[in-house]
């Protein structure tokens, strides 16, 4: 449709550094990436007699040796210095915040943590696993349906995902029974249900597990959320609450609260991710091969651009393969499904000058602010006791679960204490007004490292015609391809949504009997350097119309019917939630399409 | 460089009064041999320490800017008396020092703060460059002394140009230098001790944070307790 | 255990309010009960099996218990009454005395020192195999490293994961043991329950000697330092 072909997409093994492209055995599927989109395919297909191979830029790696504490309990290594995560040596992006900008190298990470290695961002996640909104999937047509169709902003191209929150219903709850979600159900087949959330979209059953206990932080923003009417409830958290058994058999154990989920793996077997929940399911069935320390560079496709035929790869020696497959599954992190397409000249690439072309179109993020409580010495809130997803939240002010018509803006946010975690390289909150180093500063760290509570909004992030993803012409990767090029700043819309949510936010704070109160509100432009969110969105969006997304409703290509987009790269836009759950759902969605209905008639599945 | 925006971000806000209300903390795991907020004893033994990096005069410019940032008190060491020195020093001659995980290809432009780091240099390459640069800086401000020889206060308003830019060096921007001295005395501080900072978990004391080893699952529901067990770090091996 | 702790924490709250003293432990009848001296007492005297200082012996009924942290104690002494850690001789024994006593006896055994003798020589292969499910776990059986809650070497963290440096590896068996038959089910959330399904009988053997093999908590220097590392059999 919109296909460049390009002499790199041809099948022909062609000479690079001196060395000829090898041509692997033919395989039904080759999916890019063994994290959590990867490893589910693998399990799925495998056992539905498809031969498979993953090919995966990192190394293997699995709860035992490899996420053992105390050697896992270093802040430094795997907090400061990213020890699980994407090596920018090698590969990153470059970013500006507007197009007439001049884009740089992302020289570190900063603002986001892609994984890399077996398991992906699904080892380092903190397993906080909510559901998207019926609203969300549908959301151009929510809003014109609820406020006319003036209260859309003109430029906003928010989109309908294609797929509808009932239609994903059983997804949503295969991947919460895969991982064993602990929570308190708040709508059961429209029945609300006592102590949990009561704006959430309908759920067939209770989640799995029980809800985690809850922290002295959380009961202390959920005290005060309550006393002023809202509706706290514990965060479902993929770090499980007791022994749990999996449909693949797979049993993982209950969480320790040790207080080390974000930006490490996990010792306990606790945290549902690729290496507890799936993947020793299928790493010994024969039909699966997985291959580590293979980058692919390119998705090949054949000379009349109808069907890809396999990847190239590189691995660690620099030796290139191509690995020729019926069907090929981009299962990489968010930012390189875009990339791959762009690189591999597959789909017309977004333009903001003129709006044409899709690849690259509609990158989202998220929008968060926080505030901090401050407290007398005799409360003690123990921050390092703690797990990724031990949380109290209210979900009063997210998406369409409040009339925006007063306010002027699209989205929303769940506002949430966490308790990630006390490590103090990183957690030690001083009230506004603290000098940044010095004696004070020392005395103040000392004073409140312990009788802090911090609150956050989990906001969504709508597009803007000024914000995608393309290829840099410039820098260039440790295999010889163009950077991504990253052009992104937080919308108007965003902004005063994020700036509604601070407001309520400090009523709760200010409600919640601390001494004082510390905002960090939405700064100026977005910054690259400060962590904020890896719930990086969009660029290959999902749809009904070929003409507004690059995959359609089953994550298929437009352009290569046997290409298949998976995760949150597919998102029109990102609402306030974590994305993790509906990566997981489309997953088993898309599962469902091509063994029942693909792989026994190929072709575009409309 | 590390997160020090972050930081900065945080510390950015509004403040209000609220009204306090006090939840009386008890006590669980009394404390045994050395207790975890106790105050460390005075070290006069420790042994010198050996630079895998600096030079001495490198050194004494880091101990006495690493000293005002995270000064002793009555209670608790300094940054160099905690061994962030030797922290940073070990640092820079291992692999963060030159710049294993940096993107380091050209072409090379400054941008803006939101694009972050955007120096040709590898962390240790800034030390040796931003050191010199800020002692010659220095130096020339305050009538040919030595950074490491001012007096307290004076290196206190040496560090706030530095941090703000009003002390400029040629070499590069004085603020990156200030904001990459900063993250990493913290790290220093606050990391495992065995990296070398942190010594006898004088920095998890100071705060009550009990390290690496952690099961809480009995206490985390347990609000407002006061847990006092002392820290233990990765590299302890027993008693 | 919580229950007893939220009281505990109950009578410090009422403490601040009303000012009459908290529940300490009282050592010295602890002591009493430990030696059997207290005036009417029924029950065994502690130390007629674990010895005066606590050493217990290399039978496999009788742990070690110098230096033990006393809310585990309390807490071993509380499962023996309700019957989720049964035992014909401890039962009886926990169910004649008051919570009070369970307290002061396990704060009288954590206070307690006890000469090292040293350790048994044990086969060095199993000894590793040992050591490496302590530091690492197994990937193969999945189960997660000993230390991450037992501290390291073995050394506990209080003040529920008790020590095992030192402890005996008889006593240690047979404990796997309970938690597979279902008899001991008082480890939280089923979770040593589920290592002791997981481990092989030579598994269970290899970590019960490696932690014995090492120095115990509460240890002091033997008089006669070296003399008689043997006094215990080699097994």
């Amino acid at each position: 449709m919109y296909l460049l072909p390009r002499e790199r997409g041809c099948l022909t093994a062609r000479k690079q550094g001196g060395f000829v492209a090898k041509r692997m055995k033919p395989v039904d599927a080759v999916l890019v990436g063994v994290g959590w989109t990867g490893s589910i395919l693998a399990k799925e297909f495998a056992d539905a007699g498809l031969t498979v191979v993953g090919l995966e830029r990192g190394g293997f790696r699995q709860t035992v040796p490899d996420f053992q504490a105390p050697g896992i309990h270093d802040e430094l290594r795997y907090a400061i210095r990213y020890g699980l995560m994407q090596d920018t040596s090698r590969t990153t992006l470059t970013f500006r915040n507007r197009p007439d900008e001049q884009a740089l190298p992302m020289r570190q990470l900063g603002s986001f943590l892609p994984g890399t290695g077996v398991g992906g961002a699904g080892v380092h996640w903190n397993g906080q696993t909510f559901r998207f909104q019926p609203a969300d999937f549908v959301l151009r047509t929510h809003l014109i349906e609820r406020y006319g169709k003036q209260f859309v902003p003109d430029d906003l191209p928010i989109q309908d995902w294609g797929v509808t929150y009932d239609e994903l219903e059983p997804y949503f709850d295969r991947f919460e029974y895969l991982c064993g979600i602990a929570g308190k159900a708040g709508n059961i087949k429209g029945e609300i249900q006592p102590g949990g959330n009561p704006f959430e979209g309908w759920r067939s059953r209770e989640y799995p597990l029980p809800p985690m206990k809850q922290a002295h932080a959380g009961a202390l923003f959920g005290k005060a959320a309550a006393s002023l009417g809202f509706h706290p409830f514990p965060v479902p958290s993929a770090n499980l609450t007791d022994h749990y058994t999996n449909e693949y058999g797979l049993t993982m154990k209950p969480c320790m609260y040790c207080g080390y989920c974000e930006r490490f793996g996990c010792e306990h077997f606790a945290k549902a991710s690729p290496q507890i929940s799936v993947l020793p399911a299928v790493l010994n069935n024969p039909n699966f091969t997985l291959r580590t320390h293979a980058n692919v560079t390119r998705v090949n496709f054949d000379a009349k651009a109808r069907r890809a035929t396999g990847v190239t790869y590189v691995d660690a020696q620099g030796q290139e393969f191509e690995q020729p497959a019926e069907m090929v599954f981009l299962c990489a992190f968010a930012h390189h499904n875009p990339h791959l397409m762009l690189v591999s000249g597959i789909g017309e690439p977004y333009d903001p000058k003129t709006g044409r072309g899709n690849v690259g179109r509609n990158y989202t993020y998220q929008t968060m602010s926080s505030v901090s409580v401050f407290y007398n010495e005799e409360v003690n809130i123990n921050p390092f006791m703690g797990a990724g997803a031990l949380g109290t939240a209210i979900d009063d002010f997210n998406g369409e679960n409040f009339d925006h018509g007063p306010h002027g803006f699209v989205g929303g946010a769940y506002v949430a204490a966490y308790t990630t975690g006390g490590r103090p390289i990183q957690h030690h909150p001083v009230p506004e007004g603290t000098p940044r180093w010095g004696l004070e500063w020392k005395q103040a760290v000392a004073r409140h490292y312990n009788h802090t509570v911090g609150i956050g909004s989990h906001g969504s992030s709508m597009p803007h015609p000024a914000n995608y993803l393309d290829l840099d012409p410039t820098y260039r990767d440790a295999w010889g391809l163009p950077l991504l090029r990253l052009t992104y700043d937080f919308p108007e819309n965003d902004r005063r949504m994020a700036e509604f949510l601070a407001d309520r936010m400090l009523e709760i704070a200010n409600a919640m009997g601390g001494e004082q109160v510390s905002e960090n509100r939405l700064g100026g432009r977005y910054s690259i350097v400060p962590y904020q969110t890896t719930h990086n969105t969009g660029g290959t969006i999902m749809g009904i119309d070929p003409q507004t997304s690059v995959v359609n409703r089953y994550l298929q290509s437009w352009d290569l019917p046997n290409l298949f987009v998976m995760g949150a790269s597919v998102f029109p836009q990102n609402p306030g939630y974590n994305p993790t759950d509906t990566v997981g759902a489309l997953t088993y969605w898309t599962i469902d399409a091509v063994l029942n209905r693909y792989v026994k008639n190929p072709g575009p599945l409309v | 460089m590390d997160g020090s925006l972050s930081r900065r971000a945080f510390l950015k806000a509004a403040g209000t009064v609220a009204t306090a209300s006090a939840l009386p903390g008890t006590v669980l795991a009394q404390p045994t041999a050395t207790p975890r907020t106790a105050p460390l004893p005075a070290q006069p033994g420790a042994a010198p320490a050996l630079f895998l990096f600096f030079t001495v005069p490198e050194a004494e410019f880091v101990t006495a800017a690493v000293d005002r940032l995270i000064p002793a008190d009555a209670q608790w060491p300094s940054a160099s008396q905690a061994g962030v020195v030797n922290f940073i020093d070990r640092q820079l001659a291992s692999g963060y020092g030159s710049g294993e995980r940096l993107y380091l290809q050209g072409p090379w432009q400054r941008g803006m703060p939101g694009q972050g780091y955007q120096l040709p240099l590898t962390p240790a390459q800034l030390y040796r460059i931003g050191i010199s640069a800020a002692d010659r800086a220095i130096t020339q401000r305050f009538d040919g002394q030595r950074f490491a020889d001012l007096s307290a206060a004076q290196k206190d308003e040496a560090l706030g140009a530095i941090e703000t830019g009003e002390l400029d060096f040629e070499e590069l921007p004085a603020p990156v230098f200030f904001e990459t001295l900063l993250a990493n005395t913290i790290e220093g501080f606050f990391s495992d001790p065995v990296y070398g900072g942190n010594r006898d978990m004088v920095g998890w004391r100071m705060v009550g944070f009990p390290g690496a080893y952690a099961s809480f699952i009995h206490e985390v529901d347990q609000h407002g307790v006061r847990y006092t067990r002392a820290p233990i770090g990765m590299g302890q091996t027993g008693h | 255990m919580l229950r007893l702790l939220r009281q505990l924490a109950a009578t410090t709250l009422l403490a601040l309010a009303a000012a009459p003293a908290p529940a300490q432990p009282n050592i010295a009848n602890g002591q009493l009960i430990a030696v059997g001296g207290r005036e009417g007492q029924v029950q065994t005297a502690c130390f007629r099996c674990h010895g005066i200082d606590g050493a217990g012996d290399s039978s496999g009924a009788f742990p070690r218990l110098t230096g033990q942290f006393t809310e585990y104690t309390l807490k071993q002494m509380r499962d023996y009454a309700n019957g989720s850690r049964p035992n014909d001789i401890m039962t009886p024994i926990a169910q004649a005395l008051s919570e009070q006593d369970w307290l002061d006896v396990s704060a009288f055994y954590a206070q307690l020192e006890a000469p090292d003798l040293g350790r048994p020589a044990f086969d060095v292969a199993a000894l590793q195999r040992g050591a490496d499910l302590s530091a690492s776990g197994s990937a193969e059986r999945g189960v997660q490293a000993c230390i991450n809650c037992h501290g390291p070497a073995g050394i506990g963290i209080e003040p529920h994961y008790p020590y095992l440096a030192g402890q005996f590896a008889t006593y240690m068996e047979l404990q796997f043991r309970f938690w597979k038959e279902g008899v001991r089910r008082n480890d939280h959330y089923g979770v040593m329950t589920d290592i002791a399904n997981r481990l092989t009988d030579e598994d269970v053997r290899a970590v019960s000697i490696y932690f014995e093999s090492l120095r115990p908590p509460g240890s002091t220097d033997p008089d006669l330092r070296g003399s008689d590392a043997a006094s215990r059999p080699e097994r």
